[in-house]
């Protein structure tokens, strides 16, 4: 089979990319060809369809997955390849179904979507079965793409970059043979599967799996946080694996997370995953609510309010309190998980250069206090629990008890929930953040772009940088420049066009309709003197009431509108057009150059010319 | 008894003063719009060196799009001056035009002739 269209990893990654960036189907194939033209220095070689999953809503709502099909043909050569870009995590469901699908090994309804997206393309855009499918995935996308294809045989190449990896277990739920040659192979049931070893899973899976493994290409970087959680239980690889070894201060993150074990590791992404999740928009006590179950917003009603507060809001207070008798106990398990090990599992950080040893110090001791605030949480739901089950609400004074100990142990939640977020706020701060900055762009499209060891491109905000001696050009932006300048001086010409007829209306054609209003005005005065009698006796010297007027006659007065003229400025106006298009072709001349060994670089200025004109 | 005709003449203002500022904001959404587009043609042009050192060509070129983004905007705003003054003298035109003499016939019974 021919080589792909899209055949470099550049090409692969920047369009893998474009699923991030919300575009419109028109944007996308735009962007789909100005990537191309840049990376290649010539037109893409046949027509572009864009389909997308926003197009069958049915499907993102069933299974959460969303998705881009691009095809590429062209009747002349015989060209018909369709890509199929899947989106990695970018909702609180993505992430839902990271934790409890991949992490968790249960369900695979985004991977079920990716092969029911791929066919409705395939029938959209009509294609033939010859029709090669490509997929490109980024995070869990890669999830998505390589267990529909292990499931369904849905691609015939898979290109992912920084994937969440295939997991036996949830390939052992999803894949019935599979299951069926597990339980054979390994001698198991069901209730015994997470007691065979990973390892001989791993191997098993992997042997399962091996015709499918060529299809299957990944970039990974060995900082991403993806693959450095990846190393818990179920996971496994498959395919080809190009592994980009870390050049920075930083390293080791996959080290780090191998030492912390599983299911510590597990709790602290989890809690990092859910907390990021909650306070998203900044609201900390959202995160809190969802954490503990605690409502800050609830308890300050009844703190302003007390008794009319506790009587309108029962329903809602016995709500809070069931979520955190549900909730509390969870998190603390968790958060001990992570307490217990905070020294061993930080000081793996500072080993690593990710932070300090008092940013260290400050992240044991914050996280210890928030879980000695939720051990008094639990103890002030217990002591509340045992007074309400001990009291009947029918006798008086038992319900005056439970009416102050509802009360009292309301506002010793508050405190202790308002304690957790200042722990919180504290660990909120810029170096810490700033920490988690570095680690969140290690797992990005652009830092693995810029790590392929490209010699003089480089990549930033979905733009192509070349680099010549001392000078770095932004090549994406040149072409812009020169294409959508070009567009702007245009537009500026219609605007300096508009302005000079505006004048014309509003300062000329204006002066004469005035005149137009006060002629309309004399004439009434000739036609019906005798209804402007009043002027008559504004006259200081006429002091009888008598008079009556005969005829009214205006010695009309116009004189000729005297403006200075305004064409001289549209005549600079337009002169300053014709520089800067004078400027952007010398730039043009400029680039090509100093990059003048390359020939493309004129080629991409002339196919952007093309394209515009 | 026979009347008199008798003729006297003034000046009157025929019609009450316009306010013809929105006549400057109308002008000047123009020259706005025209310096938005200048704003983004120079953000595009400034985005394509990244990092330069010792390219005098491109050195040129930073230094010409300098000149030419202060000469657009002094031009702009001469081009608003001037606008601003063509509404006043439009203003100040319109209002003359207003005024005009009128030469009023009428009959004065105070100059009735008595024998």
């Amino acid at each position: 089979m021919s080589e792909d269209v899209f055949d470099t990893r550049e090409l692969r990654l920047r369009i893998t990319q474009l699923e991030y960036e919300g575009l419109s189907q028109s944007e996308y194939k735009q962007e789909v060809q100005r990537i191309y033209l840049e990376e290649k220095g010539e037109q893409i070689p046949g027509d572009i369809k864009i389909y997308s999953t926003s197009e069958s809503n049915d499907i993102v709502e069933s299974t959460g997955y969303v998705g881009t099909a691009i095809h590429i043909k062209d009747e002349n050569s015989g060209l018909s390849e369709m890509y199929v870009v899947s989106e990695g995590s970018q909702t609180a469901a993505d992430w839902e179904y990271n934790i409890k699908g991949i992490f968790g090994g249960q369900g695979a309804s985004q991977a079920i979507g990716t092969e029911e997206f791929v066919e409705k393309a395939k029938s959209h855009f009509d294609v033939p079965d010859s029709t090669k499918v490509i997929g490109y995935s980024h995070s869990l996308a890669h999830n998505n793409n390589a267990t529909a294809h292990l499931l369904y045989d849905t691609f015939n190449d898979i290109y992912s970059v920084n994937g969440a990896p295939l997991d036996y277990y949830q390939l052992y739920k999803e894949d019935e043979k599979f299951k069926k040659a597990v339980e054979k192979e390994l001698s198991v049931n069901q209730q015994q599967i997470f007691d065979v070893s990973p390892k001989k899973l791993e191997k098993f899976a992997q042997e399962y799996y091996k015709d499918k493994a060529d299809d299957i290409h990944q970039i990974r970087y060995e900082n991403d946080p993806l693959y450095a959680v990846s190393g818990t239980r179920g996971f496994f690889d498959l395919g080809d694996i190009d592994t980009l070894q870390s050049n920075d201060n930083y390293s080791g993150l996959r080290y780090i997370m191998d030492q912390i074990p599983d299911e510590d590791a597990k709790e602290l992404q989890a809690l990092v995953v859910e907390f990021s999740e909650l306070t998203k928009n900044g609201d900390m006590n959202n995160g809190v609510k969802g954490l503990t179950g605690i409502n800050l917003e609830l308890i300050d009603k009844l703190k302003e309010h007390k008794v009319t507060g506790y009587f309108t809001n029962q329903n809602e207070l016995a709500q809070m309190v069931k979520d955190a008798d549900e909730k509390v106990p969870r998190l603390l398990e968790q958060v001990k998980k992570v307490t217990s090990n905070s020294d061993f599992i930080f000081n793996q950080f500072v080993e690593a250069g990710y932070i300090n040893s008092s940013q260290k110090d400050l992240l044991v001791s914050e996280l210890t206090n928030i879980e000695k605030d939720l051990v008094d949480i639990e103890r002030i739901l217990s002591d509340w629990n045992s007074i309400r089950n001990s009291s009947s609400s029918y006798n008086q004074s038992d319900f005056s008890s439970i009416l102050g100990s509802d009360i009292g142990a309301f506002l010793a939640l508050r405190s202790k929930a308002t304690s957790i977020i200042e722990s919180l706020e504290i660990l909120n701060r810029d170096d810490l953040l700033s920490v988690l900055e570095k680690i969140k762009g290690d797992h990005d499209i652009t830092t693995v772009l810029n790590m392929l060891g490209l010699d003089n491109k480089s990549y930033v905000n979905g733009d192509m940088l070349l680099k010549t001696g001392k000078v770095i050009i932004n090549m994406s932006a040149a072409l812009r420049m020169y294409e959508k300048g070009q567009n702007i001086l245009d537009d500026k010409k219609d605007e300096i066009k508009k302005l000079d007829s505006s004048v014309e209306r509003e300062i000329r054609d204006s002066y004469q309709e005035e005149k137009r209003k006060i002629k309309r005005v004399i004439h009434n005065i000739e036609e019906n003197p005798k209804a402007y009698s009043y002027l008559l006796y504004k006259d200081p010297f006429i002091l009888n009431l008598n008079q009556e007027i005969i005829s009214i006659e205006v010695l009309e007065e116009f004189e000729t509108l005297k403006q200075e003229n305004i064409d001289n400025y549209i005549k600079q106006l337009n002169e300053s057009v014709a520089k800067a298009r004078k400027y952007v072709n010398n730039y043009r001349n400029a680039i090509e150059e100093l990059f003048k060994e390359e020939e493309k670089i004129s080629n991409m200025f002339n196919l952007v010319e093309e394209e515009s004109t | 008894m026979s009347r008199t005709e008798k003729t006297i003449q003034r000046r009157e203002k025929l019609l009450s003063t316009t306010d013809l500022s929105n006549k400057k904001v109308i002008l000047q959404k123009h020259t706005n719009n025209i310096n938005d587009l200048d704003e983004d043609f120079f953000k595009m042009v400034q985005e394509v060196v990244v990092e330069e050192q010792e390219a005098e060509i491109i050195q040129k070129l930073e230094d010409k799009i300098v000149k030419m983004k202060k000469s657009n905007q002094l031009l702009l705003e001469d081009t608003d001056r001037k606008i601003a003054k063509m509404v006043r003298n439009l203003h100040e035109q319109v209002e003359d035009a207003k005024e005009q003499t009128l030469k009023i016939t009428y009959e004065d019974p105070l100059s009735l002739e008595t024998f």
